[in-house]
């Protein structure tokens, strides 16, 4: 057998190597690898018609980089100007103490309504003695990373815009790109639900008909949940993700961003459904608490979700996105219960309540009051799966479930979703499969089964927390027997603190789907402001800058201002690392620096030119910390 | 390593465009076949095979392994159509399949084939497939290798050898004698 193998596979190599390469293109591509081979040809990329998309693209180049050059000689003329009429101005100033009064009046003009070349001729200001405030309420240019990531109001007077400019844009881009954090997609069965957990630990459990698209009919058959996790500074800062919520400092637990996809499309989470989303600690936090995107959430619920709606700059570009954390205020701090190993399970397995027999077979269904199928998409999945067995098929709605101590009775004669599983019937019954990335949740399960093994607790009882015991294994037990009784208050803190420290995930119910953090606000008092001093000639809108803290975690992001960055409301004495990425004389350039905050400015000069590779391996040093 | 090559090779570090055209026409011929693989079509092989030569003149300096050019510019090659179809994505939505079929093809079956006949058949496969099939067949990959270098299981990688060789052989088997041969020359 082996012999016969190799034998096929002797004879393929055979024949390729007979076989007579087509030469008939050789020239040409010869031409388009001799244009490549021109400094500062790009690489070929993927096209129907190669050499002519070449060939444009190269006479388009080209016609860019005169156009460059002609601006830049331009503004070195203007800039040469500007220099004498201030040193006029300077020395005029000197003269007269009241020419010297109306100099720092336009000093003030300039700084609040910058208007690109037609600004007037001042002294530059001195920023030590300026107010933080005029950085930050600069609503124009001033602002590149304050706007709402719309590439347009970047780029707002952008008719006054050198063309370098769209080049740096351009090329920015392109680099973030590159070095964005790869998606993890799932496929999964909307009608079944499932459980999901990524590679980081993020785990979500999905019901049963869960989502929904735009006219809000019910999304069935398979479904692309895509999911990238932010848990690292590297992700984070490879994102531009910052951890701020209306200009106040937060302190993530990660972040992490979820889009559903139905046959290429957005689909968007059912206004009565939920997904519940764990996410995994080593440093439990309990006054941590769901935040969710200000900017994205709308668009989510509307059902047009980030990414893959053209249109939508904020999300096309990691170079603009500018991510304002909004508090859910549904959400409380307090950790849920931990998952009890069951969910729900769309069923159609089940046999209809009664079957009348005479001239037709007729089987009659009963869906549950609150199911998510209407009765028709019900008959319509039973008539497919049972036609064979009925002449007709009768679907209807049953009363309210009954429910004893708050606990609901599951009827064995209702179908679709109308069933809760453990995850072991669930598989066993093919109710989810590896497809559905089932194989997870019986880590979950064992997990929680663990878990319950050692500590038990819940939040019942109205106003009172109640510990209570769980019986599963006496060995194993880490309270005392007595401590099953009533607890007076000090004892329920106690246990609930040694509870908190047992959970290795902060555990949130969304309603929405797209940007989560897991956050709580940072309570440091003692603040300043923080300027970055690039070298002259270096315009900050040309940089994307962003601060971490290396003690605690969380990204502040940079402000610019000409060649200036500025950070407002920083914690001092903090050791940070200042992270840049930039352009710079048509190159991407970065820097990363370890700081201590509480300085005023600092002056950063030592620019490195980047690849992608290069940046990632660097910004790898701060997962470390 | 000829006097030739070694001319070339120097000509090349001193960015001479004779010396280079000379250098990428002579692995054109055997390249571009192994680019064509990946590919299915030659505007698509010949931006593999430049992407190719662009990095082996970026890094001629820091040739050094004499003797062995054309296997160090093949690996550059195969990494660059690894790469080109990473880029088309065929793999994101892999599975991991662990079991494979063991099918057996007479090799009586390929003396009516010419090469070209069989790199149609093969193009006509799926893109993951053929790859894999490409990697294992031709560059002589382990499965193991495959596996790490396009981010699947082994196991996969051995399905989907024995899956191109399973639908190789219902092509094979479909063919009319009449249009195999058809180009036996190439």
């Amino acid at each position: 057998m082996q012999q016969d193998k190799n034998d096929i596979e002797n004879k393929l190599r055979q024949l390729e190597n007979q076989q007579l390469p087509d030469l008939s293109q050789m020239d040409g591509h010869w031409q388009a690898m001799n244009q490549m081979l021109a400094p500062g040809a790009a690489v070929s990329k993927p096209a129907g018609n190669f050499l002519k998309v070449s060939r444009k693209f190269l006479l388009f180049a080209a016609s860019v980089t005169a156009i460059i050059i002609f601006i830049l000689v331009y503004q070195n003329k203007v800039a040469d100007k500007e220099k004498q009429t201030k040193e006029a101005v300077v020395i005029e100033s000197n003269a007269s103490p009241e020419k010297k009064t109306e100099g720092t009046t336009a000093l003030t003009d300039t700084l609040e309504k910058p208007a690109g070349n037609k600004r007037k001729l001042t002294p530059d200001p001195v920023y030590a003695d300026v107010n933080m405030d005029r950085y930050f309420k600069q609503g124009d240019s001033a602002t590149v990373a304050e706007g709402n990531g719309d590439s347009a109001d970047f780029f707002v007077d952008g008719n006054d815009k050198p063309a370098s400019a769209q080049v740096v844009k351009t090329t920015l881009n392109n680099f973030y790109e590159q070095i964005q954090k790869q998606a993890q997609e799932f496929i999964m069965n909307a009608d079944k639900g499932g459980i999901i957990k990524c590679s980081e630990g993020t785990a979500f459990i999905i019901p049963p008909v869960a989502f929904a698209d735009e006219n809000n009919n019910n999304i069935t058959g398979e479904v692309k949940v895509v999911i990238v996790e932010y848990y690292k500074y590297s992700d984070m800062i490879a994102a531009n993700l910052t951890t701020m919520s209306d200009g106040k400092q937060l302190i993530t637990g990660g972040m992490v961003r979820i889009t559903v996809e139905s046959k290429g499309r957005p689909v968007k989470l059912r206004s009565d459904k939920f997904i519940d989303i764990k996410m995994p600690t080593k440093n439990f936090d309990a006054a941590m608490q769901l935040f969710e995107s200000a900017t994205g959430t709308n668009k989510v619920r509307t059902g047009y979700t980030m990414d893959t709606l053209a249109g939508s700059n904020e999300f096309t570009s990691a170079r603009y996105r500018n991510i304002n954390w909004q508090l859910n205020s549904l959400q409380s701090s307090i950790p849920m219960p931990v998952f009890d190993g069951t969910t729900n399970f769309l069923d159609m397995g089940d046999a209809p309540y009664v079957v009348r027999y005479g001239r037709k077979t007729v089987g009659k269904f009963t869906i549950p009051s609150n199911s998510a199928l209407t009765v028709d998409e019900a008959k319509k999945i039973l008539t497919e799966k049972y036609g064979y067995s009925y002449d007709k098929i009768k679907v209807k709605k049953s009363g309210k479930r009954q429910t004893r101590n708050n606990e609901e009775i599951w009827d064995n004669m209702q179908v679709g979703d109308s069933m809760r599983l453990t995850l072991d019937q669930a598989i066993r019954w093919h109710y989810i499969d590896r497809k559905d990335s089932a194989f997870y949740a019986a880590k979950i399960r064992n997990d929680s089964i663990n878990f319950y093994k050692k500590y038990y607790a819940r939040f019942i009882l109205g106003d009172s927390l109640v510990l209570k015991r769980k019986l599963f294994n006496q060995a194993e037990y880490a309270f005392e027997p007595r401590t099953a009784v009533l607890l007076n208050q000090d004892s329920i803190n106690k246990y609930y603190e040694l509870y908190l420290r047992t959970q290795q995930a902060y555990s949130f119910r969304i309603q929405n789907l797209g940007w989560i953090n897991c956050d709580r606000f940072s309570n440091y008092q003692d603040k300043s402001d923080f300027i970055i001093n690039l070298p002259a000639g270096v315009n900050g809108q040309d940089f994307v800058s962003q601060l971490a803290f290396i003690n605690i975690r969380s990204v502040m992001g940079g402000k610019t201002y000409e060649n200036k960055i500025g950070f407002a409301n920083v914690p001092v004495n903090m050791p940070v690392y200042l992270v840049g990425l930039g352009e710079k004389d048509g190159k991407v350039v970065s820097f990363i620096e370890k700081l201590k905050t509480g300085q005023k400015e600092v002056d950063v000069t030592n620019f490195e030119e980047t690849t992608a590779e290069a940046f990632k391996n660097k910004l790898a040093v701060l997962d470390l910390q | 390593m000829s006097i030739n090559t070694a001319i070339l090779i120097k000509g090349c570090k001193q960015n001479d465009v004779l010396c280079q055209e000379q250098l990428y026409k002579l692995f054109y011929p055997d390249m571009i076949k192994v680019c064509y693989r990946y590919a299915n079509d030659m505007d698509g092989a010949g931006m593999i095979y430049n992407n190719a030569m662009l990095k082996v003149f970026k890094g001629i300096d820091n040739y050094k392994d004499e003797g062995k050019l054309a296997g160090w510019i093949k690996t550059i090659v195969v990494n660059c159509c690894i790469d080109f179809c990473k880029s088309k994505n065929i793999f994101n939505n892999a599975t991991n399949i662990i079991s494979e079929t063991v099918v057996t093809i007479l090799p009586d079956v390929f003396d009516r084939l010419s090469g070209k006949d069989i790199q149609q058949l093969i193009a006509q496969l799926p893109k993951a497939t053929g790859t894999v099939f490409n990697l294992y067949i031709y560059e002589g990959f382990t499965h193991k290798q495959i596996g790490g270098q396009l981010g699947i299981s082994e196991g996969t990688s051995k399905w989907h050898v024995s899956e191109a060789k399973k639908i190789l052989k219902l092509k094979l088997e479909n063919i009319p004698e009449t249009e195999l041969k058809t180009n036996a020359a190439g």
